[in-house]
């Protein structure tokens, strides 16, 4: 395996383990920060913070449910960090690290959904510092940090298999300690930041691009004199950032180069720019109030324009900072990951909105106007809510899948028939866009005995020496269309699905009818109100 | 000449894959062969090394030299061309015995026999020729000697390579001047000299790439890819994603190393995904029937029998005979039918016999060795008895141990993870010790 695997993915996998054995010691030193900044004495304002904190624990732990978004591209991601070779399109320190994760825990996506819900609420204390220090007021990190435990879009990604929460932990991490560099001038925790920020820019293929925005926001927010940042030991940490982040510019060119090979680079340069515009306000999970709440945005407004002029520094770079940080995922967005790549950008308004909402509070000293601005948030955030959790067939699948892996006997060695590319319909050339990936590692060793194929493999080759199972989830009635179009009459039922119960004895070890969620995230699904799944065993006929 | 060898390494294949024979039999069998070994390469090297070879490719010529004009009261009984020598039998009038002479590079040969431009002519004993036979043979060969040339020894290809399976050139589809780059090409791959002959065929490929030129290439990589050559292809690839050849040969390449090198299922598995992703990039060479075949080896070994059924197919319809898709067929289809696949593999020894009876030969007999394996298993197969064909075509090289890494598993990567954080916290700890005692002693 070692020797195969090619000199850059090696170097950057090296490179990740490197700095994964960074990371822990960094990021306690971040949190340590965090804390000397957020509660420097155990005030009102700790007691408040604290509580924050732990409430989005619960919600996060206890309530909310945990699922894979953007339409079974977990799947993926997981069997992506399972191998960690070649690396993921993304980059390699966040496959790095669930890999890791891997080595003593099972390798199943419900680790990387617990692993990240852990994450989100750890990096809530690094958010509230770095909110306090940007906006040079403990109260604008309190409110911040209750909005961001409250607001149901960051709850939704932070227990999702999204891949930016551990990039954001990591990039807040480092951006705590560049401030902490900024304000105490300890040359000391550049090596830690670097460590973080490094990572933070190999776990996303934009986040190169970012990143040198966020450390020159974290300069001009708290308005660092020049003689405080302006020393070689600055330059030593730029300098070593730009040569740990060297494999990952030449990975993304890479990947680029081979998206566009296949037609699907993303929009970059010219071309997005001038769009820019319109999509602006036509794809921004920010501006959609089924997404984000509405309130939260006004709020961010006000922050640039109330309070003294001297102290609207602050706000004015972080919402300068907003825009490219929510620009640049225009350049390959849709709908399903709309709520997932904007988070970044989502918390940076969420910022200002906390900052705003200080400024409000402050001038409206009448009881009514606090209680309407509360029940204003509160009311624009139900809406969100009820849009981000809404029921999907995606939601069935996953419980499906653990179904079947419960009905299997645990100690036998089958082979498990589910849809694969193989059984896509060749002569719709938009069917192959449809995300057929499966979570096969929860089926194979070291997991389970299985084997999983394909309906037209085993169609060609059907293998009787051991039990033969088939899997009819969602897939068998998914078919990718086009944005806005209407959904095929009936159960949009799969071909190759519908041979295998031609050609084949199915006998029934689980079947569910179960509801047609229709098409919440992606249009796939017909129009057909009910839906039979199930897991049979197969026999010849 | 190669039937000994051929024979011995059948007999080897046959007992060694033998189900009967127990693994302990083996590891004995193992140790006695290696030092028998051991001791005929002691022998072997005490013989000297020729410091001149005959080149492949030259047999007619030498036939043509070497026979006698029907006035010649001698005929030539047979020719047999050894690697530094070549022996002619002749038979002067029927009841007379056979005399041989042997020719030599005239510098293997004492001053005393005849010499002519290219070779030194001696006549070995209990065979000897009369002089006026002699004399007769240097005569001819002298008129007719010109084109012939000797070569430097080269080195045998590297351990872990395979056959490779050379396609005879195509006057017609290749035109003249191409025809003669292509021979020469051949001639190279023959003489094992094939990293001369990859970049012939690769600079022959950047011109035009049909007309069996990408075929060779693939044979050349089969024959004499490492896993360093490998490696720089896929790097080269990588860099000039647009490139269609350059990906063709990080392809073909990465399916090949996965197939001879790769030291466990998970490995070739990953080395065969990586392989599609060139190949992909490659599309342009879909004509090549090599490159449907590299494709459909990967997708049958990835689970994808059916798509690769149809990239077989395909290899099939555009070259009918060639051995690496014959091969190709017969491991995609030997589950399903075992008879077709049987006679591909016939087929395909019939014909890589008498295309490439110099291809070199690898471990565990070569691609020969296991399609006579294949063969036998499948036969068995279709009597009714129960074979594993598991690694019948793609074997592991268990031989060769896994080399221990930090890369290898989650479980090793979480350990190396585990082992820098404990060094950077301790590092840590100690760096704040030493800091906050400075700052004691500062203040004291």
């Amino acid at each position: 395996m070692y020797s195969e695997i090619s000199r850059l993915d090696r170097v950057q996998a090296w490179l990740a383990l490197a700095l994964l054995g960074l990371a822990l010691p960094s990021l306690a030193r971040a949190w340590w920060r965090s804390s000397r900044v957020l509660a420097p004495s155990w005030d009102g304002s700790a007691k408040v913070t604290v509580l924050a904190v732990a409430i989005a624990a619960v919600l996060r732990w206890l309530v909310a449910p945990r699922w894979i978004v953007t339409m079974y591209v977990g799947y993926r991601l997981t069997r992506e960090a399972v191998d960690l070779f070649p690396v993921a399109y993304y980059g390699v320190s966040a496959p790095a690290l669930y890999h890791t994760l891997f080595g003593f825990l099972p390798r199943d996506h419900a680790t990387v959904l617990w692993a990240n819900s852990i994450m989100g609420v750890l990096t809530l204390p690094l958010l509230a510092a770095l909110g306090t220090r940007w906006c040079h007021d403990r109260r604008t990190g309190s409110v911040f940090v209750w909005l961001l435990a409250l607001t149901p879009l960051f709850i939704k990604n932070d227990n999702s298999d999204a891949n930016n929460i551990p990039c954001l932990l990591w990039l807040y991490g480092g951006l705590v300690l560049w401030d902490e560099w900024l304000e105490s001038g300890r040359a000391s925790v550049l090596v830690p930041s670097a460590a973080l920020l490094a990572l933070a820019a190999t776990a996303r293929p934009e986040m190169p691009v970012l990143l040198p925005l966020y450390v020159a926001a974290g300069v001009l927010t708290v308005g660092a004199p020049r003689a405080r940042w302006m020393r070689w030991q600055t330059g030593v940490f730029l300098v070593a950032l730009a040569v740990l982040l060297t494999p990952q510019l030449l990975h993304v060119r890479f990947e680029l180069d081979e998206l566009a090979n296949r037609g699907g680079a993303p929009r970059v340069g010219f071309s997005l720019l001038g769009v820019l515009p319109q999509l602006f306000f036509a794809q921004n999970t920010v501006l959609r109030p089924t997404l984000y709440p509405v309130a939260l945005v006004a709020l961010a407004v006000s922050a640039t324009v109330l309070g003294p002029r001297n102290e609207r520094r602050g706000p004015i770079v972080i919402a300068l900072l907003c825009f490219p940080v929510i620009a640049i995922y225009f350049s390959d967005l849709c709908r399903a990951n709309m709520a997932r790549v904007h988070v970044p950008g989502a918390q940076l308004v969420t910022l200002l909105a906390a900052h705003g909402a200080v400024r409000v509070w402050e001038r409206g000293r009448h009881v009514a106007a606090r209680g309407a601005l509360g029940v204003a948030i509160v009311a624009s955030a139900v809406p969100t809510a009820l849009v981000l959790w809404a029921p999907t067939n995606e939601q069935t699948e996953e419980r499906l899948i653990r179904a079947a892996l419960a009905t299997i006997p645990r100690q036998q060695s089958f082979v498990l028939v589910r849809v694969g590319w193989t059984d896509r319909v060749r002569e719709s050339a938009a069917g192959s866009f449809t995300h057929q990936h499966f979570p096969d590692y929860l089926f194979e060793p070291p997991n389970r005995a299985g084997a999983v194929r394909a309906i037209a493999d085993w169609q060609a080759d059907p293998d009787w020496s051991r039990p033969a199972y088939f899997y009819v989830g969602m897939r068998c009635y998914a078919q990718w269309r086009p944005a806005g179009t209407p959904p095929p009459r009936g159960e949009n039922v799969l071909p190759a699905c519908e041979t295998m119960r031609r050609r084949f004895t199915l006998e029934p070890l689980i079947e569910r009818t179960v509801d047609n969620r229709g098409d919440v995230w992606l249009e796939y699904y017909g129009d057909a109100s009910r839906l039979r799944l199930g897991l049979y065993r197969i026999r010849p006929r | 000449m190669h039937r000994p060898v051929e024979w011995v390494n059948r007999c080897v294949d046959d007992v060694w894959y033998a189900p009967a024979v127990h693994r302990r039999t083996k590891k004995l069998a193992a140790f006695a062969a290696a030092l028998v070994g051991t001791f005929a390469a002691t022998r072997v090297h005490g013989q000297p090394e020729p410091q001149h070879v005959i080149p492949p490719g030259q047999e007619p010529l030498l036939l043509e030299m070497l026979r006698l004009p029907a006035t010649s009261p001698c005929s030539l009984r047979g020719v047999e061309v050894a690697r530094a020598r070549v022996v002619a039998s002749y038979q002067c009038g029927d009841d007379a015995g056979v005399s041989r002479i042997e020719l030599v590079h005239p510098s293997d040969a004492v001053d005393s026999a005849p010499h002519t431009t290219h070779f030194a002519l001696r006549t070995p004993a209990g065979a000897a020729a009369s002089h006026a036979l002699l004399a007769e043979v240097a005569a001819r060969v002298r008129t007719l000697e010109s084109p012939f040339r000797w070569e430097a020894p080269q080195d045998t290809a590297p351990p872990g390579v395979d056959d490779g399976e050379p396609l005879p050139p195509d006057r017609e589809a290749l035109g003249a001047a191409r025809f003669e780059a292509y021979s020469r090409g051949l001639e190279l791959f023959r003489a094992r000299r094939f990293r001369e002959a990859f970049e012939l065929y690769r600079s022959m490929a950047q011109q035009d790439p049909h007309g069996g030129v990408l075929a060779m290439l693939v044979a050349t990589l089969a024959a004499s890819q490492s896993r360093a050559d490998n490696a720089r292809h896929r790097a080269d690839a990588d860099r000039h994603a647009e490139d269609p050849l350059r990906n063709f040969i990080a392809g073909v390449g990465t399916q090949l190393a996965g197939h001879q090198l790769a030291e466990s299922l998970e490995d070739k598995a990953r080395m065969y995904r990586l392989a599609l992703r060139y190949l992909e990039r490659s599309r342009a060479y879909a004509f090549e029937p090599r490159y449907e075949a590299s494709r459909a080896v990967c997708l049958f070994r990835l689970g994808e029998t059916q798509r690769a059924r149809e990239s077989i197919e395909q290899a099939a319809r555009g070259r009918p005979q060639d051995p690496d898709v014959l091969y190709a067929r017969a491991e995609i289809e030997h589950r399903t039918e075992p008879q077709r696949a049987i006679a591909d593999l016939e087929q395909y020894l019939a014909t890589n016999g008498t295309i490439g009876a110099d291809a070199p030969n690898a471990r565990d007999g070569g691609r020969r060795g296991r399609a006579r394996r294949a063969i036998e298993a499948l036969r068995a197969i279709v009597r009714g008895d129960r074979v594993s064909t598991d690694e019948l075509f793609d074997p592991v090289m268990h031989h060769r141990a896994r080399r221990a890494n930090l890369l290898a598993s989650p479980e090793r990567y979480a350990m190396g993870v585990g082992i820098v954080t404990l060094a950077a916290s301790i590092l840590s700890a100690l760096a704040a010790f030493v800091g906050r005692r400075r700052t004691i002693v500062r203040s004291a």
